[in-house]
């Protein structure tokens, strides 16, 4: 038994607590650790400076609180854009377009600064289907995805229902 | 957002200007969706950085909670070593700690005019962010498409993010992990994306460098490629190839080349399908081309690669839906037993190519195994990555996404193998039982004579993993410690007394800092002399083993062992002249009180990267001279000084004042160079040659005082002056200034005066020396006199060139006989055949002059 707890405390450092720029978040991961999760539309964009890092900050209609109860609007910082002179990169940090839905996991700092969490981890594209269902995938990523059984996922990127997330963040998580 | 649209628009002038050979994890435009590809790539200006130096900076607020028993020293120490990681031979760019600052990261972005680098720690990054590099560059690049401009977009600044809580995630600065994460970010800042070989720059899934050994060959040539050389050029070779995946040119394709002796190099395919893997040591390799591993569900696998751009900022979506293949006529094969080997020359493209046309995957991939083995008596240490010592037989643990069929069940007819003549024995695979996701083979390592790191295959049917550094057989066990205690040595220094187990080879780092010195006493402890440290300071003490291993990696569940320094009084400084001006190069003099100056590890810096410490001498405990090179552009005021010695870090003190320049204004410009070679060091009565701001375009009038002594300066057609040396000065610095007719005189800097050159008395074949004539391949021997002293002269300090070719020195022995160093070397494949080549030997910037050499173009038979 102890052992085991050994092997799982070194594999949760090595993939998590110390991995690189990203720590692995599950989907339990983000739902627990966002402060909020919301179903929102991105209605305009700014630059703006903050702690020497420029941020894209999307200003979001809300049309779903899933987690946590926010304001009609809300303003979401993305690291990296463009401020004067200077185009700053954030590598793997999301591009939210104007007039798509998304479903964002976000995370309000102690200073006020609303992020993504996860970078691209905490953003999907929000989809309504012929049949009615909104199905939710990790969007701004070009790379391929599977899903937990290893079968590669056709929306290329990471697909749930919005009802099943809405279960599981009832559920505080789990499924 | 905009900015990139724009970057990519202006930068499609440059399509027909980019030189730069393609296909690499750089940060990477491509101009046109439908080529030719040819790429722009973000990366430092060397010429905008002072002898090709970025400066790196830490913020002087640090982090805002730190770990128990961690401390700011420490931190600086940490990172300092982790940015200088990447000073290496083979990339022309070099790092270098250039203090602690407060200015903010935006408003050093446009108040200092030389690039740098700055570490800042900040609370605002959100849950699954732990640290985060981000390179700015400029919105408007439109100047990049001038005529003969750069071929690049060019990094203005690149901010390294760590959070400011550093108790959040447990992060103690003197964790293996720690430092080989920051080592990572340093590359992000560099220029370098995530690469797929257990590098440096690989994710932490498959990343397998330790402490010690923390950049290997594929982060060398990943930031040669991106500053390159041409010794790393001429001693590199290079495989190329093209990619179809189901007929389609394939893009973002990692393609890997695999040498027998488990080194490995990486690049990726263009959007045309084609690659080369350049910056390979030459050897004999086999060749693999693997999907960049998917992003799965609940979780963030992927390679984590920021696909390449076109003008609209749409990437060029990577390939995918096929199995990994090695490279055997254009299906490939999933056995590297039947894999097409490619014997790499140096400064050569392999003559036949890698090319691979992969088909549709047609079962479930696998991706992303890692492997990792208990150590210690009960087997009771996990450690993932393991370098596995001699004759050690235990199982090897794997995991990964593919490899289970069901809870307990390895996918049927899952095959696992250790690639090439791996030094391995590998038997009875099986799951794990009790441990779902868990699977065994057991292990038992072969002696080697140096790590050599293996890489294992796994097949099930028509899927293929590779896991480039799986775990790596080391010919000696994991250093540890078992005591640390204060003591001293013979001459009445305090030293750390340390205790432990495999101490041979072994350097001690006290948090981070390496040891002046090491000891190994008759009794099997080590001596070593600490690095300066304030009053009672308490450092972690750790051991870097010689082959890779750290103590960390098998005692991080114990409490860190410290060393406590002997109490001392405070320390501070003052500078022999308060004032520099902008726009000049001036010798700078630092008096210390309480201080510990290290010659190659004191670092002094201003907090701002348009003054930098071009060249410092440290001329004792108390004393340094140094000169400091001012932007025309620096902001005007005080510059706050930063001097770091060891994990002593004095920052209060007189700041340095930066004045205005004045219109008349002469400034020579360091370094000042020896007229002869072009090195930084010149022999009494040798010529120095100068550049400068303000200098006179005419001859005559212009005298310099060179060591308190007064030389005519004369100006060759080059616009260089030139003044000789005194015969009399004595080696190490001497100061210089320029007096003008018109009454200006400029700043004093500094050179170098050297002790006379070595001389080259013969070179001849080890075999038939008499021979007029060598061939490549041939081993050879120099006599050299006036090279040193002392019997060990470390190969790795000497520079021999035959016709401006790298050679690489094996071995330096003094010939008692013949009262010379007899330096021997292997004439490199690269050598051109030609008559009286030059061959010269360099130590420092000491060079000889040449003598001829005969190379024959072809081997006569029997010879």
């Amino acid at each position: 038994m102890r052992m085991r707890h050994i092997l799982i405390g070194l594999l949760a450092m090595a993939s998590c607590a110390w991995a690189t720029t990203l720590e692995q978040l599950s989907m339990a991961d983000m739902i627990q650790k966002s402060t909020a999760i919301v179903r929102a539309k991105v209605t305009g964009s700014h630059a703006e400076t903050r702690n020497g890092t420029i941020y894209t900050f999307y200003r979001l209609q809300v049309l779903e609180n899933l987690k946590a109860s926010t304001s009609s609007s809300v303003d979401v910082a993305v690291p990296g854009g463009v401020m004067g002179r200077v185009a700053q990169t954030a590598p793997g940090a999301p591009e939210l377009r104007p007039g798509t839905e998304y479903v964002l996991f976000l995370w309000t700092s102690r200073s006020g600064l609303t992020q993504i969490i996860g970078l691209s981890q905490g953003a999907f594209n929000a989809r309504t289907l012929i049949d009615g269902r909104t199905v939710l995938s990790r969007s701004a990523t070009a790379e391929r995805m599977l899903d937990s059984n290893g079968r590669e996922v056709t929306d290329s990127g990471l697909s749930l229902d919005l009802s099943d997330l809405r279960q599981r963040v009832r559920k505080g998580g789990s499924r | 957002m905009q900015g990139f649209r724009r970057l990519a628009v202006l930068a499609a002038t440059l399509a027909a200007l980019s030189n730069i050979a393609f296909g690499y994890y750089h940060w990477t435009f491509f101009l046109q969706r439908t080529g030719p590809f040819n790429p722009v790539r973000l990366k430092f200006d060397l010429n905008a950085l002072p002898g090709g130096v970025v400066p790196f900076f830490i913020a002087k607020q640090g982090p805002s909670k730190m770990v128990d028993g961690d401390n700011f020293n420490a931190l600086v120490s940490q990172i300092r070593r982790a940015g200088q990681a990447w000073n290496v031979a083979g990339p022309a760019i070099k790092t270098q700690f250039a203090g602690l600052t407060t200015t903010a990261f935006i408003d050093a972005v446009y108040d200092q005019a030389t690039p740098a680098i700055d570490v800042v720690f900040d609370d605002e990054l959100p849950p699954g962010v732990l640290a985060q590099t981000l390179p700015a560059t400029y919105t408007d690049i439109s100047y990049l498409g001038a005529a003969n401009g750069p071929t690049f977009a060019p990094i203005v600044r690149s901010r390294v993010q760590l959070a400011s809580d550093l108790t959040a995630r447990n992060q103690a600065s003197y964790a293996d992990a720690f430092f080989t994460t920051i080592v990572h970010e340093f590359g992000h800042a560099l220029g370098l994306q995530h690469s797929l070989t257990g590098g440096a720059m690989s994710t932490s899934v498959i990343r397998s460098t330790t402490k010690a050994q923390p950049i290997t060959a594929d982060d060398i040539a990943g930031l040669a490629l991106l500053y390159p050389t041409t010794d790393f050029q001429a001693q590199t070779g290079t495989i190329a190839g093209h990619v179809t995946v189901a007929g389609q040119n394939g893009n973002l394709v990692s393609v890997v080349a695999l040498r027998s002796d488990g080194l490995t190099v990486g690049s990726m395919t263009q959007p045309d399908g084609n690659y080369r893997i350049d910056g390979l040591p030459p050897g004999d390799y086999i060749v693999y081309a693997h999907p960049i591993p998917p992003v799965q569900t609940d979780g963030v696998d992927s390679a984590a690669i920021v696909a390449p751009m076109d003008l609209e900022r749409n990437f060029f979506a990577p390939s995918a839906g096929f199995h990994t293949r090695f490279a055997k006529d254009a299906a490939g094969t999933t056995n590297w037993q039947e894999a097409t080997h490619f014997a790499v020359q140096a400064g050569k493209e392999t003559p036949s190519r890698a090319d691979f046309a992969l088909q549709p995957m047609t079962s479930a991939p696998l991706y992303n195994m890692r492997m990792f083995t208990y150590f210690g008596a009960n087997r009771d240490i996990p450690v993932l990555d393991p370098s596995l010592p001699p004759d050690f037989r235990y199982w090897l643990i794997f995991q990964g996404p593919g490899v289970f069929a069901a809870p307990l069940t390895l996918t049927p007819g899952l095959q696992l193998s250790a690639i090439g003549n791996a030094p391995i024995a590998l038997e009875q695979l099986q799951s794990w039982p009790d441990h779902d996701g868990y699977g065994l083979i057991l292990g038992t390592s072969k002696p080697v004579d140096r790590p050599t790191p293996v890489a294992m295959s796994a097949v099930v049917g028509d899927a293929l993993y590779v896991s480039p550094r799986a775990f790596t057989v080391v010919p000696s066990q994991y250093p540890k410690i078992t005591s640390v205690t204060p003591g001293a040595d013979g001459a009445g220094h305090p030293v750390a007394l340390i205790a432990g187990e495999n101490l041979d080879g072994t350097r001690v780092l006290f948090d981070g800092s390496e040891a002046l010195r090491v000891i190994k006493k008759e009794d099997g402890t080590l001596e070593a002399l600490p690095p300066p440290a304030a009053s009672e300071y308490a450092a972690v003490v750790q051991l870097l083993g010689s082959n890779g291993q750290t103590s960390w990696q098998v005692q991080y569940q114990q409490a860190p062992l410290h060393y406590t320094y002997p109490a001392a009084g405070p320390s501070g400084y003052t500078l022999s002249d308060g004032g520099i001006t902008a726009g000049t190069d001036q010798m700078v003099e630092i008096r210390g009180a309480g201080t510990n100056f290290v010659s190659g590890r004191t670092a002094v810096g201003f907090g701002s990267s348009d003054i930098a410490v071009r060249q410092m001498w440290v001329m004792g405990p108390e004393l340094i001279w140094a000169n400091v090179s001012v932007n025309p552009k620096a902001k005007l005021g005080n510059a706050p000084i930063t001097i770091s010695t060891g994990l002593q870090v004095v920052t209060e003190g007189i700041a340095l004042q930066v004045r205005a320049r004045a219109n008349n204004q002469v400034s020579l410009m360091a370094p000042i160079v020896n007229a002869a070679t072009g090195l930084e060091g010149v022999p009494a009565g040798g010529t120095i040659a100068m550049r400068g701001v303000g200098l006179p375009v005419i001859n005559g009038g212009v005298i310099a005082r060179i060591g308190g002594l007064l030389r005519d300066v004369t100006r060759g057609e080059d616009g260089v002056l030139r003044a000789s040396v005194p015969l009399d000065v004595a080696p190490g610095p001497v100061s210089v200034e320029m007096f003008l007719p018109s009454g200006e005189v400029s700043p004093r800097v500094l050179f170098q005066v050297d002790a006379p050159a070595p001389v080259l008395q013969s070179v001849v074949k080890v075999v038939a020396p008499e021979s007029p004539v060598v061939y490549v391949l041939d081993r050879l021997s120099l006599k050299v006199t006036g090279l040193g002293s002392g019997e060990g002269i470390d190969p790795a300090s000497v520079e021999v060139r035959v016709a401006g070719v790298l050679q690489k020195v094996e071995t330096i022995r003094w010939d008692t006989d013949a009262e010379a160093y007899i330096v021997e070397f292997t004439l490199s494949e690269t050598v051109a055949a030609g008559d009286a080549l030059p061959v010269t030997l360099r130590t420092g910037t000491r060079l000889t002059s040449a003598l001829p050499l005969n190379v024959g173009a072809v081997r006569p038979i029997g010879q």
